[in-house]
């Protein structure tokens, strides 16, 4: 283990001997050792006084387990110096990890130029950069909520809604240029010049316009509102802006921007998966993950972009996605947490990114097959399981089998990811890992379903049968034998964005979702998402959609 | 039935069809042509073989956009040379597919569009119509796969993605192949997959040929509707007399309203004609005259004045898109059609109201921004237009087949491979004709 992790752990533990074996119970006192968690306490007795309902008990010894019989550790946001305690990373508690969900749940994108294409051909008129401008001026007006078509309507107040904007992506320089800069994710800008250059190529002459709906939208519906909110002020802005008249021409405008060119962050879902509409996070592509984070395009190093990634997986896999629609609201932040904590993947991944390096010659060097599988998990897993037999304070600390088993097949992924640049050899290192080597080594595996969805997805990765073998990038929770383990959910995307990122790749799924996430105008900055977790922790991370303009200060 | 409910079918040049034929002879648990149109439309799927090359030479699957691709999966891009093989394909496919040797099985290929049917004994097992696309596509890419001799790291998944897409991550497929009925999750509420078959597609598989359009858009409603159960008792004769008259020209009631109508009439002029026939063949009676001379009436035959109304109604359609080649008035005719009968007569207009009532809500939403398109771009099942089972859809499929090109969304851009199934599937072929012989021929099912 690097010396600077382990340095890490032995503050967070206060333990100079991290090897020691020994250990002490019912000593720490419970939750009161927990600044925090005794500011829940006191805060929770002046609520159930002013209310006259009890609510947080926190001071109570007879509810639940045993208290006091654990060490209660801080947690290290993971390649940021913020230290702090374990109820910070919990969804409800941290601003910043609430925004990346709001800011991906309310991102609409659509293509521009079948409007266009009905302007010219239909209307007769001529569309140009100075009509572009004029329209994104109606769209910016109309999507936070100003009325278009009759000012006595009920209009938004701009103060709820000053996160909502719209923007366009182009591909060509030159129509770029000629666009309002205020209104244009500017491609050049925002990527180094490799990644530049693919991207601008793949979306070539087209536009997309990518809107983003205010957060209080997605607070007060489900993610599924986006793609209406767009689609209406979408087809308002352009009935402003080229003056259309009433008729067949708005209805074609509608179906055209709301639906013709519209694409789906996420898609929605089966109906024993609650059922959940559009854009919400089960229905999110494992590949749009890698695509989301945006570390790579401000930081050449591998690990740190797969890093940054997993956090955003933990975030809206785990955290948000099981966590609350799943599990209730309690009982999974400290293990979807533990992608971005205390560093440990990180040196799980290091080590096995140095590994393959040295075996194969550098990344994608090598043809995917069972034996560079069995190779590279084998290394990964076996390495992982040596720091938690001689470190009692890592067991301490991944003390769920599904924390462990999580952490140990995201590595694994990413290393066979690493070594062939194939998403679906790496998807089999997840399984690999989770059903045969830890199982066979610990004899025991994650949490009461054991490696079920592991067994079931080992021949189902490479199958034709209808049911099975989607391509890893198109994969989601909302596959059913995906859905029931976040040890598989949570470190799946890692076979995506590892393979490409091997690769060299831009973008593992779309050239547009990683240019639209690249956007410096979004509330939650996607360049450096485990610096914006910290500043949710620190309490620093100012978040959008606030209600407090319409109400009473407390 | 009635006694005395017989009818005349007649074609799109006002001549006979057939005579007398007892109207039970279309039922279509009863008509054998109803019927195989309703089980080909079940058990096909389509698929653009050199589409899908393009696609898997790209790496674009899985985008959710209706046109374009937003998903591109780099290094993941296959170079198959499939249309150059397209025949070894299909054998493999049909092999794959047959139930028995030499089944009913059918694998066509028409330049770069291969059809399939799954043959018929599928349905001794069937619980819905998944099994259109889930057979035809997982006998593709098993071909594929193994003509091209592909490996597990070789873009097996590839070619799946290709063409089924997402799914199952999707709730339904998304990628190159199709079927003529939507998928199971994709159809709200039960019994209704008939109705999703959007009025382009109808178009399409009639090659815009008006009374084809009425015919096959009804007998999809009006199968739905006794699939469903809701032809049950009266209803049945009720559903049966509007497929006659709307779908059917029977007694070349359609017909003789464009004929004597169709240049210079007005929809009012239409409802006069419907209620004269209606009160010469005591359908109808006068119920009371007020003072004002405004005449009440009253139905002596529901099921029988709907089926004159609707018929009507079909006529209004296609007079009002026929004189402007255009079809953006097809929901504001019927919408007015309607609204002007019920108040001239004090009837119930066509389907009791629900035609009304559903030609406002399609009208209302193919002409502002809360819409949803064009005419030509729904289906029967849609929200707006699924309120009345059968007498709605019909007239925009007929009526929509006279629009010269105005649409941005016309059936050669939405439904462009449906205009070669009919030329692969003969029994999509002329259905006025072919179930007008079938009722001709029609004995009592035992």
């Amino acid at each position: 283990m690097k010396d600077e992790i382990l340095k890490k752990i032995k503050e967070v533990f206060k333990e100079d001997d991290p090897t020691r074996k020994d250990t002490r119970y019912y000593e720490f006192g419970g939750r009161l050792q927990s600044e925090t968690k005794r500011g829940f306490i006191e805060s929770s007795k002046r609520i159930a006084a002013e209310r006259g309902i009890p609510g947080y008990q926190g001071g109570r010894e007879d509810f639940g387990v045993p208290l006091g019989s654990r060490y209660l550790e801080p947690y290290y946001i993971s390649g940021t110096e913020t230290l702090c305690d374990m109820d910070e990373m919990h969804q409800i508690n941290n601003a910043a990890i609430q925004q990346m969900g709001d800011d991906i749940k309310r991102t609409a994108i659509n293509g521009l130029d079948l409007p266009h294409r009905i302007l010219q051909q239909k209307v007769g008129v001529s569309v140009t950069p100075e009509t572009i401008n004029r329209y994104l001026e109606s769209i910016n007006h109309s999507i936070i909520g100003g009325a278009l078509a009759q000012e006595h309507m009920a209009e938004i107040n701009p103060l709820m809604t000053r996160d909502g904007y719209a923007k366009i992506i182009a591909g060509d320089d030159e129509l770029a240029a000629r666009i309002d800069s205020r209104f244009v994710i500017d491609i050049n800008r925002e990527f180094p010049e490799r990644m530049a250059e693919k991207l601008k190529q793949k979306i070539g002459k087209h536009i997309f316009q990518v809107a983003r709906i205010p957060t209080v939208g997605v607070r007060i519906a489900d993610a599924s509102v986006v793609h209406r909110w767009n689609g209406n002020q979408s087809a308002l802005a352009f009935v402003s802006a080229y003056s259309l008249g009433g008729g067949s021409i708005l209805a074609e405008f509608t179906i055209t921007v709301k639906h013709m060119a519209y694409m789906l962050l996420g898609t929605p879902t089966w109906p024993r998966r609650g059922p959940r509409g559009a854009n919400e996070p089960i229905g999110i592509p494992y590949g749009y993950i890698g695509d989301f984070c945006q570390a790579d395009t401000v930081n050449d190093d591998p690990v740190h972009y797969c890093m940054e990634s997993m956090a955003i997986s933990g975030v809206i896999y785990g955290l948000i996605w099981f966590d609350s629609y799943v599990l209730g609201g309690i009982g999974g932040a400290n293990t979807f947490s533990s992608p971005f904590t205390n560093n440990l993947l990180d040196d799980f991944t290091y080590h096995i990114s140095d590994w393959v390096k040295d075996k194969y010659g550098g990344f994608a060097a090598v043809k995917p097959s069972f034996d560079v599988i069995r190779d590279v998990t084998e290394e990964v897993n076996f390495y992982g399981m040596e720091q938690y037999d001689k470190y009692p304070v890592l067991l301490e600390h991944h003390w769920g089998g599904v924390i462990r088993l999580l952490n140990l097949n995201a590595a694994s992924a990413i290393g066979v990811g690493f070594a062939t640049g194939n998403s679906t050899a790496a998807t089999l290192a997840v399984y690999y890992s989770g059903s045969f080597i830890q199982k066979e080594a610990w004899g025991r595996h994650n949490v009461g379903i054991g490696d079920a969805p592991d067994q079931i997805n080992i021949p189902n990765t490479v199958s034709v049968r209808p049911d099975e073998g989607v391509i890893p990038e198109l994969r989601s929770p909302n596959i059913p034998e995906d859905s029931l383990s976040a040890s598989v959910f949570v470190p799946s995307p890692a076979a995506c964005f590892a393979s490409h990122r091997a690769r060299g790749d831009a973008w593992c799924l779309s050239p547009i979702v990683k240019v639209a996430f690249a956007d410096p105008s979004l509330t939650f900055d996607f360049k450096h998402v485990r610096e914006e977790i910290a500043r949710g922790a620190r309490h620093e991370f100012i978040p959008a959609g606030e209600r407090d303009v319409i109400t009473p200060s407390r | 039935m009635e006694e005395d409910d017989f009818i005349d079918i007649y074609d799109d040049r006002g001549k006979i069809l057939c005579e007398k034929v007892p109207l039970d002879g279309l039922n279509p648990y009863k008509n054998q042509a109803a019927l195989e149109i309703l089980h080909s439309l079940r058990r096909t799927a389509l698929i653009d073989i050199s589409e899908l090359e393009n696609t898997l030479r790209t790496g674009e699957v899985g985008g959710t956009m209706n046109v374009g691709c937003e998903c591109q999966i780099p290094g993941r891009e296959l170079d198959l040379e499939l249309l150059d093989r397209i025949d070894e394909i299909a054998a493999r496919v049909k092999k794959l597919l047959e139930i028995a040797p030499n089944d009913d099985t059918r694998v066509e290929v028409a330049d770069s569009l291969m059809v399939i049917q799954i043959p018929s004994r599928s349905f001794l097992v069937a619980t819905d119509s998944s099994q259109a696309y889930l057979k035809p596509a997982t006998a593709i890419v098993r071909a594929i796969c193994e003509i091209f001799e592909l490996g597990i790291f070789d873009g097996i998944e590839m070619v799946k993605a290709a063409v089924l897409g997402r799914y199952p991550q999707m709730t339904a497929p998304n990628g190159a192949l199709s079927a003529l009925l939507s998928f199971p999750t994709q159809v709200e509420g039960g019994a209704n997959a008939y109705r999703g078959i959007m009025v382009n597609h109808i178009i399409a598989l009639t090659n815009r040929r008006t009374f084809d359009a009425a015919a096959l858009s009804s007998v999809l409603e009006h199968a739905a509707v006794f699939e469903s159960g809701a032809a049950l008792g009266a209803y049945g004769r009720y559903h049966l007399f509007g497929l006659a008259y709307q779908g059917l020209n029977a007694n070349n009631m359609v017909w003789e309203l464009l004929k004597d109508h169709g240049k210079g009439g007005r929809i009012t002029d239409l409802i006069d004609d419907v209620l004269e026939r209606a009160l010469r063949d005591r359908i109808i009676e006068v119920e009371r005259e007020m003072a004002s001379g405004y005449r009440l009436y009253a139905a002596k035959d529901a099921a029988r004045w709907n089926a004159y109304a609707s018929a009507g109604l079909m006529a209004a359609a296609i007079q009002n898109a026929g004189v402007m080649r255009s079809g953006q008035g097809i929901p504001s005719a019927m919408l007015f059609y309607n609204d002007l009968l019920v108040m001239q007569t004090g009837l119930p207009g066509v389907d009791f109201g629900r035609a009304l009532g559903t030609a406002t809500l399609y009208e209302y939403l193919t002409h502002n921004t809360y819409g949803g398109g064009e005419p030509g771009t729904f289906s029967a099942e849609h929200p707006a237009t699924r309120g009345s089972k059968g007498f709605i859809i019909p007239c925009a499929a007929a009526a929509m087949c006279l629009d010269a090109g105005t649409q941005m969304y016309p059936p050669e851009m939405t439904s462009g491979k449906m205009f070669k199934l009919r030329e692969i599937l003969p029994e999509l072929k002329d259905p006025v004709k072919r179930i007008a012989e079938a009722a001709a021929a029609f004995k009592e099912v035992v």
